[in-house]
């Protein structure tokens, strides 16, 4: 699936009226549930702004906060590993599973296993991943990826879920929410006792302490952390925070934002493998932490934002676009609003030169975003870099320069105006426009413009 | 006596004249003595949304010679007000411009908030029968923060019910060039806003932006939808006798 | 002031689907268990610290600390309930702090089917960040114990944003705050 195809998919899912009303049904509740919590906060913008504060300190010094936190996590007693690119990162996620001779893990969500497409090349080289996230295994059992980074299986319905837990797992067809998840937890309890690998992501890690903190509801990722033998931490750079003390401002904006909570079920903070001081838990902690491109992007003044997110999905939840297509049509990891910063900054700008235009800048998210990023205006000025490197048509070009002789002049810009009447004059209100009228009637073109009747006046003495 | 500039961007002076002449009725009407300078085109607002940036710098360099010694700059748009305000200190403009530039940005105003806020009017003594909603455009909303203002206005006509639409806050789905460039995406998005202003009974839609509003005039008429929408100066200034 | 909290850390905990309950006394503790879950005394499983730091002696059930340690997960497998004291209830998010101790492993909040915590009313935070605050006073960096933050019952909105309680973790979640209104 390619960022490239973006209009094709979305002009497809927005004809899908059964995935469009899934969409907005379960992004209106998120929004709701929000709200709720949020409204209570006096100071929720404080909030917002020193997190960003803390976000952009973190990712202006993301050399020395690196190392800090390294220094610190092997100081818990973690292995940690350093993976410049996604193939790196896999190789060595790899080669820790073959050394304990694993040939089952079980996982939590986390996308950045999605960004590394883990799961295949685990898969490629025999080894069973098993998804333990209600959600995540879902979307496993269908052989699809998560449209939402939050909700990976906001795209079905409950019907869609029975039959496929009906096909794939033989058992009796039932809608019903509470027998499909205890059919998963029947099904995966046993997996998790028996697994030796257990592979998660990370939240935040800390700095100070080395602390890997996991946020979650299902108790999935506390058992992916305490019963196998290794527990791998996949994390990218950005996930770092400067100090253990910064952890309860991020506690307190991340489950408000992504599901509307105060607090998640679960959160695991993680101070190294068994120990002295951790009396229980894997013998064994693998951090891997992948840059992939983003101590590059932490130097561009502006985009360098798309790294301060914590990945709660209400920018998803908000848009418009994301409530009428879905997360799939973007075909990028990152869906929505901050999918459309990333995906083009950090990945492939050329492939998915359509997201950053895929919006009405309507702002939304922007307000919705809990560590302030710029969403839509870094949407904007990502505009101007795809014109810039020449993505764009020669058509759109030419019209471009047509559009400013027109404008700088007052008489050509009324001379256009007046063919523009004459054709609506003469083809009437079906007067057909590319872009405008399949769906639109194209408007009245009045007699005469706002300038020509001033200057009449003006004639007139008015 | 007050000068203000009128400012009518490109779409209200060919597609929506009316919301032009009454503009002039009521600032006349307020004791202010408003100039329109027919040199005037467009703000450069849909190339820098386009991404060419060199086309609406020019197109801006403009826009700052005919109104660069205006002491008040009143826009009939709230986005390109907001185009004005929020994105031409933004832009890569010649020094010799920038504290030109930094000058227009202060004297320039929406229309609503000029009214309101620096004329310090918000009763035009008018009436009106019916059920009216405030659509908030988005540039107006999130980029000037202007939500009070138009209410303000509205909530003076007598016999009005200002209705609040259910998702005020949601994109009506123009979002300019983006209109035309997904114009599936948009036009879904429209008809969830005109969902809404259906369920909201009302006789009548006004707005600040008309190009919003031609987009889900535009809407309704292909689906056979009835809907009025006016701008809120246009549908003031109608009040006016 | 402390009954605001404690009222508040209440509200919360019922609002996101647990119980909490009130005991003057220890003395009461047996009886609101029993009154709860009638399951056999094997299974139910006792943090050691609720004895030791506690100084609760009788609660119906077995103490963790005289299972052998490899043998724990296979009884806590299949143990009803687990009983764990805890180090900080946070009275803003409805939220019981846990930290890893060798008479309370991580096993026992999380493998039965239902997990109670005992607490002491002065254990009460306003916020995370004063209990934060407390915790890194409490131990010297990098000699922080790993620390699990629980708010309710295993959960999941997954399918259709629908709340269905009891996924991987405890099915119900219960405190019981020694202390008075």
């Amino acid at each position: 699936m390619k960022s490239s195809q973006f209009k094709i998919r979305a002009r497809q899912a927005v004809g899908d009226a059964d995935l469009r009303s899934k969409i907005k049904k379960a992004t209106g509740i998120s929004l709701l549930k929000r709200e709720q919590v949020v409204s209570e906060i006096a100071d929720w913008e404080d909030l917002r702004r020193r997190a960003h504060e803390l976000r952009k300190e973190t990712v202006d010094n993301i050399d020395s906060y690196l190392r800090r936190f390294i220094e610190s996590a092997r100081r818990n007693n973690a292995i940690v590993h350093e993976a410049d690119d996604h193939k790196t990162a896999n190789k060595i996620i790899y080669d820790i599973i073959r050394r304990v001779s694993a040939h089952t893990v079980v996982k939590s969500k986390s996308m950045i296993t999605e960004e590394l497409h883990l799961n295949t090349m685990l898969e490629e080289n025999g080894i069973r991943v098993i998804e333990t996230d209600l959600g995540e295994y879902i979307v496993q059992l269908a052989g699809e990826t998560p449209s939402h980074i939050t909700a990976p299986a906001l795209h079905k319905s409950k019907e869609d879920i029975a039959r496929l837990f009906h096909e794939k797992l033989n058992i009796p067809y039932s809608d019903d929410p509470v027998k499909l998840t205890a059919v998963a937890r029947e099904r995966l309890r046993d997996e998790f006792l028996k697994a030796r690998v257990g592979i998660t992501g990370v939240n935040f890690a800390t700095a100070d302490t080395g602390t890997l903190t996991i946020v979650e509801n299902e108790a999935n990722a506390r058992l992916c952390t305490t019963l196998p033998e290794v527990h791998i931490a996949i994390m990218s750079i950005e996930k770092i925070i400067p100090s253990f003390d910064d952890l309860p401002l991020f506690l307190k904006l991340l489950p408000r934002s992504a599901s509307g909570q105060r607090m998640t079920s679960y959160v695991t903070c993680i101070n190294g493998p068994r120990s002295y001081h951790n009396p229980d838990g894997p013998r064994q902690l693998h951090i891997v932490i992948l840059d992939g491109g983003r101590k590059q992007l932490a130097k561009h003044p502006a985009w360098k934002e798309a790294l301060y997110c914590i990945r709660c999905g209400a920018c998803m939840n908000i848009c418009p676009i994301y409530q009428s297509v879905g997360g799939h049509a973007y075909g990028s990891v990152y869906p929505g609003p901050i999918g459309s910063v990333i995906t083009p900054t950090l990945f492939n700008m050329k492939d998915a030169q359509d997201l950053p235009f895929a919006s009405s800048l309507c702002g939304a998210c922007t307000d919705i975003c809990p560590v302030k990023i710029d969403l839509h205006h870094h949407l904007l000025f990502e505009r101007r870099e795809i014109v810039n490197r020449g993505y764009k048509s020669s058509v759109e070009k030419i019209g471009m320069v047509l559009w400013r002789w027109i404008m700088l002049s007052p008489g050509r810009l009324e001379f256009a105006g007046r063919v523009g009447w004459f054709f609506r004059k003469l083809l009437g209100k079906n007067m057909p426009a590319p872009g405008w009228t399949p769906h639109r009637q194209f408007p009245r073109i009045p007699l005469r413009s706002f300038r020509s009747i001033m200057r009449s006046d003006k004639k007139h003495g008015k | 006596m007050r000068t203000p500039h009128l400012f009518v961007p490109c779409i209200v002076d060919q597609l929506f004249p009316e919301t032009g002449v009454a503009a002039i009725r009521l600032l006349r009407k307020v004791g202010c003595n408003p100039y329109y300078d027919p040199r005037q085109t467009c703000c450069g607002q849909p190339a820098f949304n386009a991404g060419y940036h060199d086309d609406a710098r020019r197109v801006a360099e403009h826009f700052i010679e005919v109104f660069g010694n205006a002491s008040e700059i009143v826009s009939l748009s709230g986005s390109c007000a907001g185009m004005v305000k929020v994105f031409y200190p933004q832009m890569d403009l010649p020094e010799v411009l920038k504290e030109k530039v930094h000058e227009i940005t202060s004297k320039t105003y929406e229309i609503t908030d000029y009214i309101v806020n620096r004329l310090g009017v918000t009763d035009f003594d008018v009436s009106y029968s019916g059920r009216v909603a405030y659509h908030d455009s988005c540039h107006i909303m999130r980029e000037l923060r202007i939500t009070e203002e138009p209410r303000k206005l509205l909530r003076s006509v007598k016999n009005l019910e200002l209705v609040e639409l259910d998702l005020a806050d949601r994109c009506c789905g123009f979002g300019g060039l983006f209109a035309a460039k997904f114009p599936e995406i948009s036009a879904a998005m429209g008809e969830d806003k005109l969902a809404s202003i259906q369920r909201a009974e009302v006789d009548l839609v006004v707005g600040c932006d008309n190009s919003c509003l031609m987009h889900l005039q535009g809407l309704a008429n292909k689906k056979g939808i009835e809907l009025k929408t006016k701008h809120v100066i246009e549908f003031l200034g109608d009040l006016i006798t | 002031m402390e009954n605001k909290l404690l009222y508040r850390f209440q509200s919360r905990i019922q609002e996101s689907g647990g119980w909490c309950e009130i005991s003057a006394s220890g003395d009461g503790i047996s009886d609101i268990l029993n009154s709860k879950y009638m399951f056999e005394k094997e299974k139910i499983v006792i943090s050691g610290r609720v004895a030791k730091e506690l100084q609760l002696s009788g609660l119906p059930g077995m103490c963790i600390d005289e299972v052998k340690p490899n043998n724990r997960r296979a009884l806590l497998s299949e143990a009803k309930l687990g009983v764990t004291f805890c180090d900080g209830l946070i009275a803003e998010t409805g939220t019981v702090v846990l930290i890893n101790h060798p008479s309370e492993p991580r096993e026992l909040s999380l493998l039965p089917e239902y997990h109670v915590v005992i607490a002491k009313q002065t254990q009460l935070y306003e916020s995370l960040d004063k209990c934060f605050t407390k915790i890194k006073q409490l131990y010297p960096a990098g000699s922080i114990p790993s620390i699990t933050l629980v708010s309710g019952p295993s959960r999941t909105s997954d399918i259709e944003k629908t709340l269905v309680i009891g996924v991987h973790g405890p099915v119900e979640f219960g405190v019981i705050i020694i202390g008075s209104r």
